[in-house]
């Protein structure tokens, strides 16, 4: 409790059943009047825009709607939106959808011309329209923080990070289980890494309830059958409150990025994706990332300061209490091996548990050493 | 992990927390192109020497335009509309709050006045009602306990009305919170008990009550753990920098817990004998949470087995048997009331009839019990309580409360 520290998340997030009914109320919380949607083929074939207009239909706010097929799209929609007058976005889709409604929500506040340069929070200071998010599938937290990519530029600011995430299982879609494994593995790995060392009460709240999210989910989800099997609609359904709670831990993983932009599980898992980028079918980013979270850990056991209470988000009061203190680090990673021992079983492919088993070499390991062992910060207790 | 059917938790308000943390107001004010500040607390902050030490830590990119140290303890109408006046004398764009519950909430009404433009606060009061963003606001806490520097909500006082006019928006919540242990540091040591008592119940009942959730759990139970830890060493050694940063986040931490949940009984009770008697309200919330607590504790059992580990630790938790944890709980507390009691030399009440003005005369008198049960029927927050209450009730917990006796629980309904 002595060290500096800053934490900050824009997001409200409006979770669970009906969540959209709730929508129009903040929606005039916010003053935004005229909301511009914009969302993706595969929303739109299941009609969940129209699930969006029945929730505004009885406050009559007028909804814009825009399809995206590519990034090309946005000069298009940049015109709509200013020549109808629009004053908010709401972004219905995940990935491609929601970077696209950041960058035109910069092209909006800062001019097009903004996009031309990757920019910085110092650069895009100014406050940005009312973002509303509502994901059709668990991701990996890009979506919630305060960045977006676009024509390979970043623009990096704590205001791209959307006022509101609207999660809800009523708009999720079918998930293949290779996309529901990485966003998993993301969030967890992402959530473990600003648990254990952060300095910040505040990061270790939000990433605490995202582990436990994923602890609660990650399994039964892998354990059914991919989507595509899934022919019974009431089978589908009930895949669709876990997938939900998944994106709500993908949508924490987010808050948590976008304060701690340089979190070395993330750094790593990149570089192992560079390393064996001949397969990719094989190591998703969410793997690379626990697989080094991992090691970083085994590196880093007797500085870390809270690896042994991480331990408490993995199991439960019970499990952690009945372990001695001294072995609580040790637990809390057999735990995190644990899970990656049973998903490795349960998915169809199998899948490596070390980052020796995903083929990286002893001496590859060794080089990326600064980025799998912590460090504590200078006056750190 | 057990989620409600819906739920909501935000917090916008950025929170910088540390040693030496109010010198980097300059360059947050700067960054939002505000750099001529009204500086907003009252005259208690001011005589402690607190907003000297803030003007210090500004450097010469911000220019304190006005430094307006006349807020009341009890944030009025009048008063907002005057430093309302005083932002736009001085021509300001930004305000410093510096203070307690009373100075947040005055700088969140003068903010209200000075970015719409208007004069007519009363036109904002409710839900929802600011059209737009308004100017930026850095909040500094001066005690650690009430936590409206992460909340949305403003209460102002209508003297002449006899009401109290409520503000809620998103828009409300300031900028920034800085919590910096120099800021708690002069408190006076029954002060920072019945504060952080205030906090405590905030997150205690954040995690009892019936708009708990995953995140405000979350945030209530690393506030109920940096509480329990540091408040008697604090009380022990007031000097001691860590454990005073301790304290203030974790008041911040259930700030965010309970704006996203709400709280139960133990404010109702407690705003009432507040607004009946003019007692201090962290002392009221001190006293009356372990009552609430064990009038809940059917319908909560599990939820308060739970509490006892970021309160009492991990040896306790273990040693306790599963069935006895929620007991252990509410004992927890009653036992922090009596630590308390004893190390500020008495000060500290554990009861309702124990709580004093400084010149020993008693604030609760007995007669009035029933009148603050009525009284506490009207309070919003008995709606997010776990149990029904009625008027008797409430006067069954006041009366244990007041002579400080166990709660009968065979005479709690179990409804």
């Amino acid at each position: 409790m002595t060290a500096l520290h800053h934490f900050l998340c824009r997001t409200k997030t409006a979770f669970g059943t009906h969540a959209l009914a709730h929508l129009p109320f903040d929606l005039s919380g916010m003053h935004a009047r005229k909301p511009f949607v914009i969302t993706d083929q595969a929303a739109k074939d299941a009609a969940l825009h129209l699930e969006l207009a029945r929730a505004c239909r009885d406050t009559h706010l007028p909804l814009g709607l825009a399809i995206l097929t590519d990034a090309g799209d946005l000069e298009t929609l940049y015109h709509l939106f200013v020549d109808k007058g629009y004053d908010s976005i709401m972004a219905l889709g995940t990935g491609q959808v929601v970077q696209t409604a950041k960058a035109l929500n910069l092209a909006i506040c800062h001019g097009p011309e903004r996009l031309r340069t990757p920019a910085g929070a110092e650069q895009l200071n100014n406050p940005l329209l009312p973002l509303v998010y509502i994901p059709t599938h668990p991701e990996t937290g890009q979506d919630t923080a305060g960045e977006t990519l676009f024509s390979g530029r970043r623009f990096v600011s704590p205001n791209l990070m959307p006022d509101i995430a609207v999660i809800t299982a009523d708009t999720m879609l079918g998930t293949p289980g290779a996309a529901v494994l990485d966003s998993g593995l993301s969030s967890l790995a992402i959530c473990c890494e600003a648990f254990a060392f952060s300095h910040s009460p505040f990061a270790r709240s939000y990433a605490s309830a995202g582990i436990c999210l994923v602890m609660d989910t990650l399994l039964p989800l892998a354990r059914q059958p991919d989507h595509k099997d899934l022919l019974c609609q009431k089978a589908q359904k009930n895949r669709q409150l876990p997938l939900a709670k998944l994106a709500h831990a993908a949508a924490i993983s987010g808050y948590i990025q976008s304060n701690y932009p340089d979190l070395k599980t993330r750094q790593a898992g990149a570089r192992v994706m560079a390393v064996r980028s001949d397969q990719p079918a094989l190591l998703s980013a969410g793997l690379c990332m626990v697989l080094a979270l991992v090691q970083l850990f085994e590196n880093s056991r007797h500085t870390c300061p809270w690896l042994g209470k991480l331990l408490l988000p993995l199991t439960d009061t019970d499990h952690y209490t009945g372990v001695p203190g001294p072995e609580q680090p040790d637990e809390a990673v057999r735990i995190i091996r644990q899970l990656l021992h049973v998903l490795a079983e349960t998915v169809p492919r199998g899948m490596p548990q070390t980052l020796e088993e995903a083929g990286i070499t002893p001496r590859q390991i060794s080089e990326m050493s600064d980025l799998l062992t912590y460090t504590p910060p200078q006056g750190a207790p | 992990m057990k989620v409600p059917d819906y739920y909501e938790f935000g917090c916008r308000t950025r929170i910088m927390a540390g040693h030496d943390v109010l010198e980097q107001i300059p360059g947050l004010l700067s960054s939002m192109a505000a750099r001529h500040p009204m500086v907003i607390t009252d005259q208690g902050v001011a005589r402690a020497g607190l907003v000297d030490i803030l003007c210090q830590a500004l450097d010469s990119r911000i220019t304190v335009k006005t430094i307006q140290d006349d807020v009341p303890a009890d944030s009025d109408l009048a008063t907002v509309h005057t430093l309302a006046g005083q932002y736009k004398k001085y021509d300001c764009n930004a305000i410093i709050a510096l203070g307690g519950g009373s100075v947040m909430d005055t700088a969140k009404g003068v903010n209200i006045l000075v970015s719409t433009a208007s004069d007519n606060l009363l036109a904002f009061s409710g839900a929802n009602a600011l059209p737009h963003r308004l100017a930026p606001l850095v909040a500094v806490p001066t005690t650690a306990g009430t936590g409206s520097e992460v909340t949305q909500v403003a209460v102002i006082s209508d003297p002449d009305n006899l009401r109290k006019l409520l503000f809620t928006s998103g828009f409300l919540m300031p900028d920034a919170a800085v919590l910096d242990p120099r800021m708690t540091l002069t408190l006076p040591a029954p002060v920072t008990a019945a504060t952080a008592m205030d906090a405590l119940s905030h997150a205690v009942e954040a995690c009892l009550c019936l708009g708990r959730n995953p995140l405000s759990t979350a945030h209530a139970h690393e506030a109920i753990a940096l509480i329990s830890h540091h408040l008697v060493p604090v009380i022990q050694q007031p000097d001691h920098t860590p454990g005073r940063l301790a304290l203030a986040t974790g008041a911040a931490l259930a700030g965010m817990a309970f704006s996203n949940s709400m709280v139960g009984m133990v404010h109702t009770l407690g705003h009432a004998v507040g607004s009946v008697c003019h007692a201090p309200h962290g002392t009221c919330m001190a006293v009356l949470l372990p009552y609430g607590m064990a009038y809940n504790l059917h319908k909560t059992q599990s939820l308060q087995a739970d509490l006892l580990l970021p309160m009492a630790g991990a040896d306790v938790y273990a040693r306790t048997r599963p069935q006895d944890r929620a007991e252990k709980a509410i004992d927890w507390v009653n036992r922090m009331n009596r630590r308390l009691h004893q190390a500020t030399s008495g000060a500290h009440a554990v009861c309702l009839r124990d709580i004093k003005t400084p010149d020993g005369k008693s604030l609760v008198p007995a007669h009035l019990l029933p009148g603050i049960a009525r009284t506490a029927l009207g309070d919003g927050s008995i709606f997010y309580n776990p149990e029904d209450l009625d008027h008797d009730d409430c006067l069954m917990v006041l009366t244990a409360a007041f002579d400080g006796t166990p709660l009968d629980l065979s005479r709690v309904k179990k409804g």
